[in-house]
């Protein structure tokens, strides 16, 4: 892994995905992520939203290398500060994981080994990526469980992980990811197994992290709501393909693809004091096997028409972007005048 | 850990406290005078009123049965009917042959299951895999007492490479320690593969990769210690059941453990032996099994602390 | 739970109700220590209504759904069942109310075929349906529930989460019970398949005059299905009332700060306001908090929380909150500011 970018990236993005396409092995047709393609720059906090079933987290493994078994690379690049990481038939280069991208997942009571104590997680990162000795180890460890908001945390590091609460749980998976202080923290999921006061603590502190380390973020929930409260631009995701792209605001205020508008029509909040219950999309997400001619919403659109099942859309550059950032959409439609209200929230 | 152990010993003498008391039913069900079935056919009508007033038998049956206790606790079963010395110190000095028989057997079982476990889970459900785990199931379903007839006959009688029986030097551990043990290989084979899948799967070998731990650290510091948690509870009661199950193939094989001793009692009416025999039987597998309790504890910390 | 012969509006009432567990992970040696999970629980359900159970993890829902069903002792406190029909009915009470549970994958036996999951309450009380209409009705509860008769023969295993909920909604319903307790019946579920459950549950009420526990950790679940609803809190009611005065008004601080932690769908369009944090991590059943089991992560906390248990205030028409600074028809003032959350 070539030293910290200095003037490699061409346009400073930090994170570029390409082209990516993930396809079950043996079974080349069958795609899990089919041509998806965004960029994260220095310091930005950009999510990933879909259903489950959108291929989301396989985007997360993806920058990894992290595929589990049946799936695998078929097609397209990552780049990081400029140099490749991921490639059809490379494995991903050492010092990348961990040092420069770290992951916190979904599920900690699954992510965190059962049998080895909590205080011995987090140290280890840091004899191994940092080469420092357990004693130093040990001491940086108290100092991040303390900066997660673990309660005395001294105590907390012969501690097992089923010793914990989940909230405590997920604060050390984030102690664990920021260790080594990489340039890129994915969270996949992260609040969906904890209770909703618990998330909003979690977020909470992702955010300030973020904010003191200066740290780029890819955000992966199906939460539309939450995203508002954590990134600026956003990636909508669906069967596995990018529907809609731009900053939040442009997204949310204009969304220019069907099936964000059903997102946010199905998406719960509360503001302004008032809880406002969202009203899920008809059907559900296509699994990779489903085969569905040009649009992969196309059966569950109401807007869908013949041009939907003939062609597939490609990304479609919207021109009224207000927000700095561009706005596009995949829908033959994308920009056009609704012929129904379908504004929901 | 402590109150852990605690329980766990006094679950351990309950059992044997169980296994003893089934000795003195099966004993007192069987037709006839209990104190002639131990003294054998040869006894004197003297000798048998003695012992049948050492037992109580002309008191009530519970009576009995405290007798019989504290026979147990001073560990006197009498002596054996066909060698008229103490029945459990007869037992008692079979036991090493037992032991290493056991021991012999298990190791092989370990290496094999060590061997095609990791080799098996390498590629999950490949042709190799499916084929080798099919194999695994036949063989295991194989009866053990005929396997141990075909190796005597095809080494000994045929090749004549393999010494023919009785526990004489290292070549004459090998048949019997395989016929005792092929099963067991086959199921701990299996689960060992099952148990690396699993772990190579699961969330936090996951999170170590994505750490950026070497490949080597994740199977030594993660892998390793949950593979062996299914192997050891397994493993462990099949030690005990290596030492206590191998009648047939120690009577195959003519080896002077507690296996052949139980079964020569048996056929000689030499109660006495049998007795003595399924103590030690019980005694021994309850011990192995604590023991392997222990360890399972100390490998699982939810064990040992329970669930919050 | 007992019959009773005076006709009362509620199917269900719980008064008062105590439940203890043995903790074995609590100070072992050989005598595992007694904890509290229910602290004395009051609710009432009317029929044909559904209730709404809003809690998060640790608060003792669980614990409150088995109790109501009869599954789990009680130390003291009472549940009362009424049935709608009169003495003399063929029918055990036990029956009268059912459960259907959070986890699709568990709840169904794997060796057995639907029809067999969906008709074993029959099997058990043969007097409830003569044989001969088993099949009859089998193939009505499937249309019912939403699923084609064919699944009848199958296995758990060949059904998706969503299909399985439905199956076992279908065998609650098949033996014509008054109250179904749904506990997390679809926090499993993803969030398409969770509305198509839900709106199920409401088609079946109307159909059959079925009253619902519904037990959530989700606000909009519970917002979606609820007439009134109840906010849980180690063990403890801490707000009830009718669903639109809850959410839109509540009174007590927990279920402020509940509300408060769900995000905003465009958070630039109103000012940045301070959202009432939650503070800290829910408190051990074995060793609660004196007075007021909330005060200790509650904003407001003062001396008196710590002393004295907050009264029950009627804060609005049937809507309660234990917390001695909700006042009678207002909603909770937050150090003199109204509350604008």
């Amino acid at each position: 892994m070539p030293e910290r970018a200095q003037s490699k990236a061409e346009d400073g993005a930090l994170l570029r995905i390409d082209g990516l396409s993930v396809s079950v092995s043996q079974q080349p047709g069958m795609l899990v992520l089919d041509d998806v393609s965004f960029t994260i720059g220095r310091g930005e906090s950009v999510a990933l939203v879909g259903e489950s079933g959108s291929g989301k987290s396989t985007v997360a493994l993806a920058v990894l290398d992290l595929l589990p078994a049946p799936l695998a690379l078929s097609s397209g690049t990552i780049t990081f500060a400029g140099a490749p990481i991921v490639r059809p038939g490379h494995a991903i280069p050492q010092g990348v994981r961990g040092k420069r991208i770290g992951i916190v997942f979904q599920d900690p009571l699954d992510a965190l080994n059962p049998t080895m104590r909590v205080g011995e997680q987090v140290a280890e990162t840091l004899t191994e990526g940092a080469g420092m000795s357990s004693r130093q180890a040990r001491a940086r460890t108290v100092e991040l469980l303390a900066e997660v908001g673990i309660p005395q945390p001294r105590d907390k590091l012969r501690v097992y992980p089923h010793e914990l609460s989940g909230g405590q749980r997920q604060r050390v998976m984030i102690a664990i990811a920021l260790a080594l202080e990489p340039d890129l923290l994915i969270a996949d999921e992260p609040t969906t197994a904890l209770d909703v006061t618990i998330q909003r603590q979690v977020i909470d502190l992702l955010l300030r992290l973020r904010e003191a380390r200066q740290m780029a973020m890819l955000f992966i929930s199906h939460d539309l709501p939450l995203v508002a409260e954590v990134a600026s631009r956003v990636v909508v995701l669906y069967g596995g393909r990018v529907m809609e792209s731009g900053s939040v605001r442009d997204v949310y205020e204009h969304p220019a693809s069907p099936y964000t508008t059903g997102l946010i029509a199905a998406s719960t909040s509360f503001d302004e004091a008032h809880l406002v219950v969202g009203r899920p999309i008809r059907g559900s997400a296509p699994s990779p096997a489903e085969v569905i001619p040009g649009c992969r919403f196309h059966p569950r659109c109401e807007r869908a028409e013949e041009v939907c099942v003939l062609e597939r859309p490609m990304p479609r550059l919207l021109p009224a972007s207000r927000f700095g950032e561009r706005h596009e959409a995949a829908c033959h439609f994308a920009g056009m005048p609704d012929r129904k209200e379908a504004h929901g929230a | 850990m402590i109150a852990y152990v605690l329980r766990r010993i006094v679950f351990s003498v309950i059992v044997i406290l169980v296994a003893v008391s089934t000795i003195f039913i099966v004993v007192r069900s069987l037709p006839g005078n209990p104190a002639q079935l131990l003294l054998g056919p040869d006894a004197t009508p003297a000798a048998i009123a003695r012992l049948a007033r050492q037992m109580g038998l002309d008191r009530g049956i519970f009576v009995q049965y405290g007798y019989f206790l504290r026979d147990v606790l001073h560990l006197d079963f009498g002596n054996s009917s066909q060698f008229g010395q103490p029945a459990l110190s007869i037992v008692m000095a079979r036991v090493p042959a037992s032991l290493e028989l056991a021991g012999v057997s298990m190791t092989m079982v370990l290496i094999v299951a060590f061997v095609l476990g990791p080799l098996l889970a390498w590629r999950p459900d490949s042709r190799l895999d499916q084929l080798v785990s099919g194999a695994l199931m036949f063989i295991q379903g194989l009866p053990g007492f005929w396997v141990g007839v075909i190796l005597l006959l095809v080494l000994v009688d045929n090749l004549r490479l393999l010494p023919p029986g009785g526990r004489s030097n290292w070549e004459s551990f090998i048949m019997p320690a395989i016929t005792l043990g092929f099963p067991f290989a086959c199921v701990l084979a299996r689960l060992t593969r099952d148990g690396f899948v699993d772990v190579l799967q699961s969330g936090y070998v996951r999170t170590a990769r994505a750490k950026g731990l070497s490949e080597w650290r994740v199977l030594r510091k993660h892998c390793l210690r949950n593979m062996l948690i299914p192997i050891v509870t397994v493993g462990g009661v099949q030690l005990g059941m290596l030492f206590s199950g191998a009648a047939i193939v120690e009577t195959i094989f003519n080896w002077p453990g507690i296996g052949q001793s139980l079964l020569n009692g048996i056929l000689n009416d030499d109660y006495a032996i049998v007795e003595a025999d399924i103590f030690v039987f019980a005694v021994g597998f309850v011990a192995v099994n604590f023991i392997v309790d222990v360890l399972y504890a100390y490998i699982d910390p939810r064990i040992r602390l329970g669930r919050s | 739970m007992a019959p009773e012969a005076i006709a009362s509006d509620n199917v269900l009432e719980a008064h008062n109700v105590h439940v203890v567990v043995r903790d074995r992970s609590q100070r072992s040696f050989l005598r595992p220590r007694e904890v509290e999970i229910l602290a004395g629980v009051s609710l009432n359900l009317g029929r044909g209504e559904t209730l709404g159970l809003l809690g998060e993890s640790g608060c003792g829902k669980t614990t409150l759904a088995r109790s109501l069903c009869g599954l789990m002792p009680i130390q003291s406190g009472s549940i009362t069942f009424t049935s709608s029909l009169g003495r003399g009915s063929q029918r055990p009470p036990v029956l009268a109310v059912q459960m259907v549970f959070q986890d699709p994958f568990g709840s169904l036996n794997p060796r057995r075929r639907i029809r067999e999951i969906i008709a074993e309450g029959w099997e058990i009380n043969p007097r409830l349906v003569p044989r001969h209409s088993w099949e009859d009705r089998l193939h009505s509860l499937m249309r019912d529930v939403g699923l084609p008769a064919e699944h009848l023969h199958r296995f758990p295993a060949a059904l998706s989460g969503g299909e399985r909920q439905r199956v076992a909604i279908a065998r609650a319903l098949a033996v014509d019970p008054e109250v179904v307790i749904c506990d997390e019946a679809v926090s499993a579920l993803d969030a398409s398949v969770k509305a198509q459950i839900i709106e199920l549950l409401a088609e079946v009420q109307a159909r059959t005059g079925v009253a619902y526990i519904f037990i959530s950790h989700d606000t909009s679940s519970v917002r979606r299905l609820s007439d009134r609803v109840a906010v849980m809190y180690l063990g403890k009611i801490v707000e009830s009332g009718p669903s639109s005065s809850v959410f839109s008004s509540p009174a007590h601080p927990y279920t402020m700060a509940l509300l408060a932690a769900i995000p905003r769908l465009r958070p630039w369009r109103s000012r940045a306001e301070q959202r009432r944090l939650v503070a800290g991590e829910v408190p051990s059943f074995a060793n609660p908090p004196s007075g007021c089991r909330y005060r200790t992560r509650c904003w407001m906390a003062k001396e008196i929380c710590a002393q004295f248990e907050p009264p029950e205030v009627e804060v609005g028409d049937g809507h309660v909150a234990a917390c001695h600074f909700a006042t009678a028809q207002q909603p909770v003032p937050a150090n003199g500011d109204t509350v604008a959350l």
